[in-house]
C-alpha cells in the first residue's frame, strides 16, 4: 500500500477543484458529492455506486486565455466551471458465490447427526440472501446418509442487520463475507439391507442459491435493455460440483467415511427333540416310537444370508417317516419340487431343506420325524 | 421565527438545507450567466468487451449500461471548435474516476502530448517519470494505478469547425 499522496483521493481533488469555486458552489458541490461515496470491497465496487467523470478543457483564442469548458454527455459549450454535466453510470449487481467443502467425517454405522462442514462466501458486490440445500442422495458413492440438517454457525465480520446466529434458515451475507456451515446427517446401520463396510463412503453435497436482494426483492437476472442509470443483475458464478456456471448457485461436496463395518450376519442353529410317541401312545423310546426333531435356524446382524441348505442325515437305527417334514408349520413334500425340500433325492438317506437366500434377521423352524428301528 | 427553528434542527437537516440552497444558487447562476464558449466538449463512456470473430479475439465498445467490478471502460472526450477562429493551447484534463484504476498505455489522442499526475492534478509529468512516496517514507516510481489525472496538451491549433478526440481506459475496482 502506498501513502495517501500516492493514491487518488476524491476528497483531495474536490478540495483543489472547489478552491476555484465560490463558497456556495463549493459547499453544494462538495456536500452533494460526498453523499455518494461508497466503499470498495475485495469483490469490487458496491452495486449502485455512481461512477462519475467530467473533463475540463482550457484553451486560447488569439493568445487570450478562455474560460474553462467542462464536458457533458451530450456536448457542452457553455464556458465556466459548473456548466458541464458529468458522464455517469451505476455499477451493476454482480451475483457471485463460492461454496467450499471444509471437513469430512469418519463415521460408524448408526451414528447420529454426524457433522461435515462447508463455507459460503458472497463474492458479489451487494448484500444477498442465500438459500442452503443439502443433497444426501448423490450417486457414485457407497451408501446414503439421511435426516440431514443445516446450520450456519458463524460469519466473518459483522452479521448483516437482522441476522441472528446460529441459524438454520436462509443467510444474508455482505460482499466478501464468509459463512461457516455445519451439515449434520444420520448414518444408517446398513445400506438398504446390505452391510456398510469399513472405508465405504457417503457423499454429501451443499448447494447455495442466491434468492433475494438486500431489500427483500427476488434476485433475478435482468433481461431486456440495459441502462446506465439502472442497476442490472448479472449472475457471474462459476460452476460448482453440482451446478452450472452463471446459475446463481454454487456447490461443493464432502464425504462421510465409514471407519468400521456394519455387524456381519450371524446364524445359529439348534436341533432338539420335539416329541417321542411310542406305539402305545406313550412317550418311551422303543422300537416303533416316532421321534420328532425340531431344527431352529436363527439369523441376526445386517446383510444377506445366501444359499443356506439344511441337511439332516437319518440317524442310525432310525427310519425317516415319509412326508413328515414341516417348514414353519407347513407340510413339505419328499419329492424334488417347488418346495425345495426333499428326502433322499438331493442327498441319500437325508432330508434336505434348501432355504435359499434371505435377509439376516429371519427365523425358520423345521420339524421332521424318524421312527426307531 | 423560521430561522430560529432551523438553527436548532439537526446537523443533517442543516446540511440538506445548505445543499438545497447551494444547488438552487448553482442552477440560478447557470441559467443567468451562460457564456458561450468556442469549443463544444462531449464525453462518453463505453464498456470494452471481448468478442471472438472468426476464431480471433477482438474488442468491441458498447455503451456502459451494464458494468461489473473488474470490467474495463473507456472514456472518450471530443472537443470541437464551433467558433470561426482557431483555438490554441488546448489543454484537456480528466481525473481518473473514483473506484477505477487507470490501465497503462491506454491514454490516447491524435496530435497530443500526454502527461499524468499522481497528486490530484497539482503537478504533471510523462509516464515513467513520476514518483510517489511509500508508507515507509521512501520514494518509488509511480505505477499507472497511482495516477489521479491525465492531461492532454493538444499540439498546434484546432481549426474552426473541426473536431478531435482523446480517451483512456480504466478498470472498475
Amino acid at each position: 500500500m502506498r501513502s495517501a499522496i500516492t493514491k487518488y483521493n476524491l476528497h483531495r481533488w474536490l478540495n483543489n477543484t472547489c478552491k476555484n469555486l465560490s463558497f456556495l458552489l463549493m459547499v453544494s458541490f462538495c456536500l452533494l458529492t460526498l453523499l455518494f461515496t461508497h466503499n470498495v470491497n475485495a469483490q469490487g465496487v458496491a452495486a449502485g455506486t455512481n461512477i462519475s467523470n467530467i473533463a475540463l478543457v482550457n484553451y486560447q483564442i488569439n493568445n487570450t486565455e478562455q474560460s474553462t469548458i467542462e464536458s457533458s454527455p451530450t456536448g457542452n459549450s457553455s464556458a465556466g466551471l459548473g456548466k458541464g454535466v458529468s458522464t455517469d453510470f451505476l455499477v451493476d449487481r454482480k451475483v457471485d458465490l463460492l461454496v467450499t467443502g471444509n471437513t469430512n467425517a469418519n463415521v460408524t454405522p448408526g451414528d447420529y447427526q454426524a457433522e461435515v462442514t462447508f463455507t459460503l462466501q458472497n463474492q458479489g458486490n451487494a448484500i444477498q440472501e442465500f438459500d442452503l440445500i443439502v443433497d444426501n442422495l448423490l450417486t457414485s458413492d457407497d451408501f446414503d446418509s439421511n435426516n440431514c440438517n443445516i446450520e450456519v454457525t458463524g460469519v466473518s465480520g459483522t452479521p448483516v442487520s437482522g441476522v441472528v446466529l446460529p441459524t438454520s434458515g436462509n443467510i444474508k451475507l455482505s460482499p466478501d463475507q464468509l459463512a461457516s456451515i455445519s451439515v449434520q446427517c444420520d448414518i444408517p446401520l446398513d445400506n438398504v439391507g446390505s452391510p456398510i463396510l469399513a472405508g465405504e463412503t457417503a457423499l454429501i453435497g451443499l448447494i447455495a442459491e442466491v434468492v433475494k436482494n438486500e431489500d427483500g426483492t427476488d434476485t433475478t437476472v435482468t433481461t431486456g435493455s440495459d441502462t446506465a442509470s439502472n442497476i442490472e443483475t448479472v449472475f457471474a458464478d462459476d460452476a460448482g460440483e453440482d451446478d452450472a456456471m452463471g446459475d446463481g448457485m454454487h456447490s461443493a461436496r464432502r464425504t462421510y467415511i465409514s471407519s468400521s463395518a456394519t455387524a456381519d450376519p450371524t446364524l445359529i442353529m439348534n436341533k432338539t427333540i420335539e416329541s417321542v410317541v411310542d406305539p402305545s401312545s406313550g412317550n418311551t423310546a422303543v422300537t416303533g416310537s416316532e421321534v420328532t426333531y425340531k431344527i431352529q435356524v436363527n439369523t441376526a446382524g445386517v446383510g444377506n444370508i445366501e444359499n443356506l441348505v439344511i441337511t439332516d442325515p437319518t440317524p442310525m437305527n432310525m427310519t425317516y417317516k415319509l412326508g413328515s417334514i414341516r417348514l414353519n408349520n407347513v407340510n413339505q413334500t419328499d419329492l424334488s419340487d417347488s418346495d425345495n425340500t426333499d428326502y433322499g433325492i438331493t442327498n441319500a438317506d437325508t432330508a434336505t431343506i434348501n432355504l435359499g437366500s434371505f435377509a439376516a434377521g429371519s427365523q425358520y423352524e423345521i420339524l421332521l420325524t424318524y421312527i426307531i428301528n | 421565527m423560521i430561522n430560529k427553528k432551523i438553527k436548532y434542527k439537526s446537523k443533517t437537516a442543516n446540511t440538506i438545507l445548505i445543499s438545497a440552497i447551494a444547488t438552487f444558487v448553482l442552477l440560478t447562476s447557470q441559467a443567468s450567466a451562460a457564456q458561450q464558449g468556442h469549443l463544444k466538449v462531449t464525453s462518453n463512456v463505453q464498456k470494452m468487451v471481448v468478442v471472438n470473430k472468426d476464431g480471433k479475439k477482438s474488442y468491441n465498445f458498447i455503451p456502459a449500461a451494464k458494468v461489473l467490478p473488474g470490467e474495463t471502460v473507456q472514456y472518450n472526450t471530443f472537443f470541437e471548435n464551433i467558433s470561426n477562429k482557431p483555438a490554441d493551447n488546448i489543454n484537456i484534463v480528466n481525473p481518473i474516476p473514483e473506484h477505477t484504476v487507470y490501465l497503462p498505455n491506454t491514454a490516447h489522442g491524435k496530435n497530443t502530448q500526454i502527461v499524468f499526475s499522481v497528486d490530484g492534478g497539482k503537478h504533471y509529468g510523462k509516464a515513467g517519470t513520476l514518483k510517489v512516496r511509500g508508507n515507509d517514507g521512501k520514494i518509488y516510481p509511480a505505477k499507472p494505478s497511482d495516477y489521479t489525472h491525465i492531461q492532454w496538451q493538444y499540439l498546434g491549433n484546432l481549426a474552426p469547425q473541426t473536431k478531435q478526440a482523446v480517451g483512456f481506459r480504466v478498470r472498475l475496482l
